[in-house]
């Protein structure tokens, strides 16, 4: 039980700091191609990484 | 995975240990990041503004070829079946070959692909002709990647078998997450 809920404290704390990158980089980097598909495609690289740890 | 990282960590300090693992995850995906995002910059330098339509008729349909493979639409796997050698703990020192597993895993590319939509995010840092975006992209991969094994083995205590056995029974549910996000980033990307 203990283990779960450090388990979904860390990965929590990892998605939100995702989040925050993906936020920082749309806004302040002012790319060519727009804020929302890179804040998207951040969404997805924290998605994907998180994801993977499931691999065998 | 965490059947040959769990292991590991078991010499020496385990948080420390745990803590170079993502800080490999971090810098591995921040270096392919930078390459890619100098590349793109060549890139937009030859292309101009065509990068941008390049952009935004190759990503989402990549994106989409990644979300039918990923929801088991499509059979067709594009993948790589190197691993990172489990002599690294050995050559390069505990501590340094715990890094630099960390720093092979998070450049995303030169291991086994688990989900196609991954394929997906060094192609578009690379057409995004921005560095900070591309290194956005890539770190934040490298990063939750390493961060999630970290966080699967201190769930695991000892019990690595355990652990793989439950990880076995998530791999087809997260897989159609991964391709439905991608699906969903697809349009996003077209209607923005």
């Amino acid at each position: 039980m203990a283990s779960s809920a450090r388990l979904g404290g860390i990965v929590a704390l990892g998605g939100l700091a995702g989040l925050v990158a993906a936020a920082l980089a749309g806004n302040a980097a002012r790319p060519e191609i727009g804020a929302l598909p890179v804040f998207v495609l951040v969404s997805l690289s924290l998605v994907v990484g998180l994801s993977t740890a499931a691999s065998p | 995975m965490v059947s040959r990282i769990g292991p590991l960590v078991e010499v020496g300090k385990r948080k420390t240990a745990l803590a170079l693992h993502v800080a490999g995850g971090l810098v591995g995906g921040a270096s392919i990041g930078v390459l890619l995002g100098l590349a793109g910059l060549l890139l937009r330098a030859v292309l101009g503004d065509t990068l941008d339509t390049v952009f935004i008729v190759a990503v989402p349909a990549a994106l989409l070829y990644g979300a039918l493979v990923d929801l088991g639409l499509v059979p067709l796997q594009i993948t790589s079946e190197r691993q990172t050698p489990g002599s690294w703990d050995c050559a390069l020192g505990h501590y340094p070959g715990i890094f630099a597993w960390g720093f092979d895993l998070g450049l995303g590319v030169t291991t086994r692909i688990p989900y196609q939509s991954l394929l997906v995010l060094p192609f578009a840092a690379l057409l995004s002709g921005n560095l900070a975006a591309a290194l956005a992209i890539m770190a934040v991969y490298g990063a939750s990647r390493a961060l999630a094994v970290a966080a699967a083995i201190s769930a695991a205590g000892s019990d690595y078998a355990a652990a793989c056995d439950a990880i076995q029974t998530r791999v087809q549910p997260l897989k159609r997450i991964v391709g439905a996000t991608a699906l969903v980033i697809a349009g996003l990307i077209v209607i923005s």
